[in-house]
């Protein structure tokens, strides 16, 4: 099996104004591999994620996602991949049905019913897909956002704090298919406070500080004799900011 | 009330209304004081037709119906905290977090509108009426329009107030107590000598301006306190949450839109959320509220003549194609209505750009315009038994309206509703539309002209097609944001 670099960043800087919020940012990601973007608040994780996704342009730098470069080509990048914002919802007035049938009619996926199908079962939506999205509670947008950005099978997935507001149980569920996802090839770029989901989900992990990267390999390596993840980075985060 | 919370509330107003708007929403006082001051000139051709009292019971209605704009804040208090605003929290959110009831926060925000408003409305309509004094020499009691105005404005509020805390809580009660008043307006302008005469018996602050009259002045006081009390008392301590449930029909609304290929799917979603919404019937209404606008113009219009040639009567030709360009013109402001229903962030997820969505919007004003414009122009073209003007009244039509239409697309995007108050963007807008409608106006009066008209509108299509390829390279990079 060739594995070819699913991430490249090289120089990747941000700025609003006279904050900086990404300084330099080189990273590589192989595909099949799940990598996590560790960081405190205002680290600079959402707007890498932002960049990567074609969302936002940097400043200076470069990024390409499956061989495309994101700044020339955002469309493009983003057909081939799976993105879950941090902070999204699905259109206020299409039904959780709707809003699937107009993602993969946008995403060109042939043969949408039994997928929509599938996921709607996954996320036990069955007796909300008829109502209008923003009839329902915060998790349940959660998982609709989750839904369509699965929904076209994508080689990698753009996961920024994805667990949020979903229960335990959809949680777990989704830990198991993002693990399976990666062992069947799949490619992972996550973004989570929660670092024992970042510890078992991800094979290597970046921690962002003041957007800068100021550490990155692989979680084993990261860590000390006996250290937590959760050790780890409080550990370097403390040093850089000393 | 708190003086701290209200403060907190001036200053909330203040950064929102500056950070949408830049600095630019301070120029909104500055417009309403010009336009008023124009209308103010206006009162000399108008004292031809109408009494003081007409013409004080027009003022007043006037202001009484901007403070119903502003009034409609039960109805829409869900709505900016649900859809619209969605990534900003307001303090009218405060209640979800802290111990505090929702009436005592919504009744400042209430007060705040009230303040806020009569700063930015009611001081530069008083002001811009008493400016155009000096030209007309008509004379104005400043303190007293001054305070009068600002009774019918507190009115307009509190009767808009009242109506919507009804709506929310009642869309039949709301029903019966507009047809109240639609039969209560009617029957007060029964035996008199204009309608004008009638709805100022309803009107207290025309008695506080004309006779100065202490008990109008104590009636206009009290509505207002009883209405915006009773309304306050009503509004909900907590948003009332119905599920709404459709089946799925994506697919077959999706298909209506073939013809338009790759854009029908983002078509479809428009057409749903417009419908969805309830924006069809602000779309449809939009039109009622211009057309009444231009009879009212036409009307000052002739009287402006009228008084400029020293009281000779002069009748404008005004026809199906003068008519065409005036409803292709209110057509195109269908456009910001179609930006105003929901937030488009979520595109963000998507392989979608900004170009895409705004074509899809343009692709949905078409079809609107082909439906609604169609029939109001044929309605008109019909009525004044002028159906052979209507294929170029038609032609036309689309001309004006898509150019206006892809204009405002070009220049604002997604963004219709904010950058429409931006002055730069405002003021290159109505340089690019004002002049041309004035010459095919005024070419619309030469029946004989009608193929230089007709040359002109098409080259307007053509400005259209062009603008049209232009909007990739100005918002096709344009980030999606909340």
């Amino acid at each position: 099996m060739i594995f070819m670099t699913a991430i490249i960043t090289r120089g990747l800087n941000k700025k609003y104004g006279k904050l900086e919020a990404l300084s330099e940012l080189s990273i590589e990601v192989q595909e099949g591999e799940s990598f996590c973007l560790l960081g405190p608040n205002g680290a600079g994780k959402s707007t890498t994620i932002s960049i990567l996704t074609g969302s936002i342009e940097p400043s200076s730098g470069s990024a390409t996602v499956m061989g495309i470069d994101v700044a020339k080509d955002p469309i493009g990048a983003r057909k081939m991949i799976g993105i879950v914002p941090e902070m999204e919802y699905p259109p206020s007035f299409l039904t959780v049905r709707e809003y699937l049938d107009m993602v993969c009619s946008i995403r060109n996926v042939e043969n949408p019913e039994p997928r929509i199908a599938k996921w709607i079962e996954f996320f036990d939506l069955k007796s909300k897909e008829d109502t209008l999205c923003k009839d329902l509670s915060k998790g349940t947008k959660k998982k609709v956002i989750i839904a369509a950005a699965l929904i076209h099978e994508p080689k990698l997935l753009f996961l920024d704090e994805p667990f949020l507001d979903l229960d335990p149980i959809v949680q777990h569920n989704m830990k198991e298919y993002l693990s399976s996802y990666v062992r069947d090839g799949g490619t992972v770029f996550l973004s989570t406070h929660i670092l024992e989901i970042a510890e078992k989900l991800c094979g290597r992990a970046g921690i962002l500080y003041n957007g800068r990267l100021i550490a990155s390999g692989k979680v084993s390596e990261l860590k000390k004799s006996q250290e937590s993840l959760e050790d780890v980075f409080m550990r370097l985060v403390k040093e850089e900011g000393a | 009330m708190s003086a701290n919370m209200f403060w907190l509330f001036i200053k909330e107003e203040y950064r929102a209304q500056s950070s949408m708007f830049r600095s630019s929403f301070l120029m909104y006082p500055v417009m309403i004081f010009v336009l008023t001051c124009l209308m103010g000139l206006m009162l000399l051709p108008m004292r031809m037709s109408l009494s003081t009292y007409e013409l004080i019971t027009l003022a007043q209605v006037g202001v009484f119906m901007s403070g119903m704009l502003v009034g409609g804040m039960a109805m829409l208090q869900e709505t900016i905290l649900e859809r619209r605003m969605s990534g900003i929290r307001l303090l009218l959110n405060i209640p979800m977090t802290l111990p505090i009831s929702n009436k005592r926060v919504f009744t400042h925000f209430y007060f705040k509108d009230i303040l806020y408003y009569i700063c930015m409305n009611v001081v530069p309509v008083v002001l811009g009426l008493y400016a155009s004094t000096f030209v007309t020499g008509i004379n104005i009691n400043l303190p007293l329009a001054a305070l009068t105005f600002i009774l019918s404005f507190m009115i307009g509020v509190s009767v808009s107030f009242a109506l919507s805390t009804v709506a929310v809580r009642s869309r039949s009660l709301f029903a019966v107590s507009l047809l109240v008043i639609v039969v209560l307006s009617y029957l007060a302008t029964i035996g008199q000598a204009s309608a004008l005469y009638g709805i100022g018996r309803f009107m207290p602050t025309v008695g506080v301006y004309i006779s100065m009259s202490m008990p109008d002045v104590a009636i206009s006081i009290v509505v207002f306190i009883v209405l915006s009390a009773v309304s306050l008392l009503f509004t909900r301590e907590m948003p009332h949450q119905i599920e709404k449930r459709y089946k799925s029909n994506f697919r077959g609304i999706q298909g209506r839109f073939k013809p338009f290929g790759h854009y029908a799917t983002l078509a479809a979603k428009e057409w749903i959320d417009l419908m969805r919404s309830g924006g069809i019937g602000s779309v449809l209404f939009s039109f009622v509220l211009p057309l009444l606008f231009l009879w009212g113009l036409l009307w000052m219009m002739s009287n402006m003549i009228t008084f400029m040639g020293d009281g000779e009567t002069i009748t404008l030709p005004f026809n199906t194609i003068f008519y065409s360009i005036i409803i292709g013109f209110f057509a195109s402001l269908v456009y910001g209505w179609l930006n105003n229903i929901d937030n488009n962030a979520n595109y963000r997820m998507l392989p979608v750009s900004m170009t895409d969505v705004i074509k899809a919007k343009l692709i949905l004003f078409v079809v609107l315009n082909a439906v609604v414009s169609v029939a109001y122009l044929g309605l008109i073209s019909f009525s004044r038994g002028e159906l052979m003007l209507l294929p170029f009244g038609l032609f036309t039509m689309f001309m004006v309206s898509g150019y206006i239409g892809v204009l405002t697309a070009y220049m604002t995007g997604v963004f219709t509703n904010s950058l429409m108050f931006d002055y730069k963007v405002f003021s290159i807008y109505a340089l690019a539309v004002v002049p041309v409608l004035i010459v095919l106006i005024v070419l619309s009066f030469y029946p004989s002209m009608l193929i230089l008209e007709t040359i002109a509108t098409a080259l307007l299509g053509v400005a259209a097609y062009l603008l049209l390829g232009k909007i990739d390279r100005k918002w096709g990079r344009t980030e999606f944001r909340a």
